[in-house]
């Protein structure tokens, strides 16, 4: 028999079926582990209220006791899926993994980043960059129209939302709020 | 009478300039954004919430119940047209309406899917203009079991009709039940899950978790395939063309128990038009004459999914309008903006707003009509929008989301919880945890929690008063019932496995 093509039990191993089990528990685990803190958390708090009075830890531990109940009914699911038939992981090995993960995890950064430098470098430098980076990282590459579109995407959004719409943007801190304001007054939109 | 003369008031309200701009609006930009693959319509009603802070109540109702509305047909087009479902609603639709585009009638499928548009959603609307009153009085006779008992309803709703894992629909419900408990406890005023920052006193607000967990999320689950859309065919004939009176009898029938069966399913809580759109292909598949024919491109699979979609409308809009309860994700964002606006709809709204809610009524039956028109005479334009870069159209939908949250509180702290809930949003749709049970769980949790304290302290923690009060005991039963049969479906399915 080819290598891969047998059953998928024998092409992962012991180790490679540990694996994809420890990834297949893995939300549920980080689900339960969550959940026994919140509920250790909700016993700490304080309230005053008369003898034989349910408090306002019971809902908060109710709902956590339902998410513990089915993470753990997840969790021995699967364990016991993977130890009756080891076809179940015929799936989880086909799955092929998404493609674009560092594109990913750079769509994510930028955005952290947007929110992190939106009131020091305020609303229009902060939107202008993010829109254009968000166009190169999603694979667009016709230059033109990245930046003609951040331009004009980005002083369109500053009309309507600050003329129009009267929601408060960031204008960032100085020099940028100076240069920021210079540009609404030359919009007509302070 | 006094119905019928509150809804004449209405549409002279909605003939409004202001009103029929912003229905006229709402109509183009719902149908764009079904249009788009990457944008679902519970997306744009959140998107298109910035834009109606500044405006007055009515006109921002009618502009987002407009996009409600068309959003549930603006996909359907390209579904039948070229397999590319706009919205999940759509799934459904394009079993039969692209079989039919492909056995060479795909002006007949689009005519039949605007005549279910029509049927549907004047039907629904018509259902909602007759119940909404009468329940309204009739909620006004609830007290905080029976609001307990329908909202646990509405829970258990979401968790059960949804599709998939229900362990994961029960994880993600109880994830929003407890966002809803951080900040403040409303009865005893004591503060819970605020790890000491100021920001998460006030609690966390529903629409930040809407707007992340749904705008941004969807938008990391695309960037991680690429931006990578199914290639459009060439299609010659583009156009609508609508059916024989002698074809439209034959589906009477399923015109109308479509229509009917949306509208219910409209009304559950957390049911919106994608169950709605399912369940109607399902039903059909059981009862229909031609049930072997489906999936080869008959009408009745066109009709069946897309009636029941657009009647899930009006369904949903009556638990909102009376009890102040969202029956779906749309309708959640309905409610934020009603809120915003300073106005809690519930029984009251009825006496207090009557002019404003049968305006937002007239203007559904208004916009169902204008939507047909719209969608009968430019569906080469609306077609047309598929080839919009969707990276260009992702990196303003994440501009959107961004001035959506900061708008809510003018915090920046907010941005922060939408970009934290935005990556729990990938991580759900990635471990296949379903988002709606999450967002339903947010907003519906603070009155879950303090109708049973409530309950539970002027009754003394008799918990049989559920169960005794004829209202919530009937609806007690009813989410018993929404419990144990998916736990029952769950383990049969199971054992077949095994």
């Amino acid at each position: 028999m080819a290598a891969g093509a047998g059953h998928p039990s024998e092409r992962l191993g012991g180790s490679g079926m540990g694996i994809e089990m420890l990834k297949r528990t893995a939300p549920y685990v980080a689900v339960l582990a969550v959940t026994i803190v919140l509920f250790m958390l909700a016993g700490q708090i304080s309230y005053v209220g008369k003898a034989g009075q349910i408090g306002p830890d019971l809902w908060p531990k109710a709902v956590l006791v339902l998410a513990m109940a089915a993470s753990v009914y997840q969790i021995v699911c699967i364990v016991l899926q993977c130890w009756r038939e080891q076809a179940a992981f015929r799936a989880s090995v086909a799955t092929p993994e998404k493609p674009y993960t560092i594109r990913l995890l750079l769509g994510m950064g930028i955005t952290l980043a947007y929110v992190a430098l939106l009131p020091v470098i305020g609303f229009i430098f902060c939107t202008l960059l993010y829109l254009a980076a968000f166009m190169y990282i999603g694979r667009y590459r016709r230059h033109r129209v990245v930046i003609a579109t951040s331009v004009i995407g980005t002083l369109m959004f500053l009309l309507i939302f600050m003329r129009f719409v009267y929601v408060s943007l960031p204008m960032g801190s100085a020099p940028f709020s100076t240069w920021s304001y210079a540009l609404l007054a030359l919009l007509g939109a302070r | 009478m006094d119905i019928l003369a509150n809804l004449g008031q209405g549409f002279l309200g909605c003939l409004q300039p202001v009103n029929m701009a912003m229905l006229f609006i709402g109509i183009v930009v719902g149908l764009i954004v079904g249009v788009l693959p990457g944008l679902t319509l519970v997306m744009g009603v959140i998107l298109a919430l910035p834009f109606t802070y500044s405006m007055d109540v009515t006109p921002a109702i009618v502009l987002l119940t407009a996009m409600y509305v068309s959003g549930t047909y603006g996909g359907a087009p390209t579904a039948i047209l070229f397999k590319i479902p706009g919205e999940p609603i759509h799934v459904p639709l394009l079993w039969d309406g692209y079989a039919m585009a492909r056995n060479g009638q795909p002006a007949l499928a689009l005519g039949w899917t605007l005549i279910a548009v029509l049927v549907g959603g004047l039907l629904s609307a018509t259902i909602m203009v007759a119940l909404s009153e009468p329940v309204a009085k009739l909620a006004l006779t609830f007290s905080t079991p029976e609001y307990f008992a329908i909202v646990l309803f509405g829970l258990t709703s979401v968790v059960s009709l949804g599709r998939g894992s229900l362990p994961n629909a029960i994880i993600s419900l109880c994830l929003g039940l407890l966002i809803a408990t951080v900040g403040v406890d409303s009865i005893y005023g004591s503060t819970r899950y605020t790890f000491g920052l100021p920001l998460l006193l006030d609690g966390i607000e529903f629409l930040t978790v809407m707007v992340g967990a749904y705008g941004l999320g969807e938008v990391f689950i695309r960037l991680h395939e690429g931006f990578v859309s199914a290639p459009i065919q060439q299609i010659g004939e583009m156009r609508t063309r609508l059916p024989s009176w002698r074809e439209l009898s034959r589906l009477k029938g399923v015109l109308l128990r479509n229509s009917v069966l949306g509208n219910i399913i409209g009304v559950v809580p957390g049911a919106g038009a994608t169950i709605a759109s399912f369940v109607a292909y399902g039903f059909e598949g059981q009862y229909n004459k031609r049930k072997k024919e489906l999936g080869t491109g008959i009408p009745d699979g066109i009709v069946a999914p897309q009636a029941a979609a657009t009647a899930s409308v009006g369904g949903a809009l009556i638990p909102l309008f009376t009890l102040g309860i969202p029956g779906s994700g749309a309708t959640a964002v309905i409610l934020g903006a009603f809120l915003l606006h300073g106005i809690q709809p519930g029984p009251q709204v009825f006496l207090t707003s009557t002019e404003m809610i049968y305006t937002v009524i007239a203007s559904l039956f208004l916009g169902i009509v204008a939507m047909c028109l719209v969608g009968f005479f430019a569906i080469r334009p609306l077609v047309k929008i598929l080839d919009f870069p969707e990276a260009v159209v992702s990196a303003f939908i994440m501009l959107l989301c961004f001035i959506g949250a900061l708008s809510i509180r003018n915090n920046i702290g907010d941005l922060w919880l939408m970009v934290a809930f935005g990556v729990i949003g990938y991580l759900f749709e990635r471990y296949r945890f379903p988002i709606a049970p999450l967002v339903l769980g947010t907003i519906l949790g603070p009155l879950a929690e303090s109708s049973f304290t409530t309950t539970m302290i002027s009754f003394h923690s008799d918990w049989t008063v559920f169960f005794t009060r004829p209202v919530s005991g009937v609806v007690m039963v009813l989410t018993l019932v929404a419990i144990i049969v998916p736990i029952v479906t769950h383990i049969r399915a199971n054992n077949k496995l095994k």
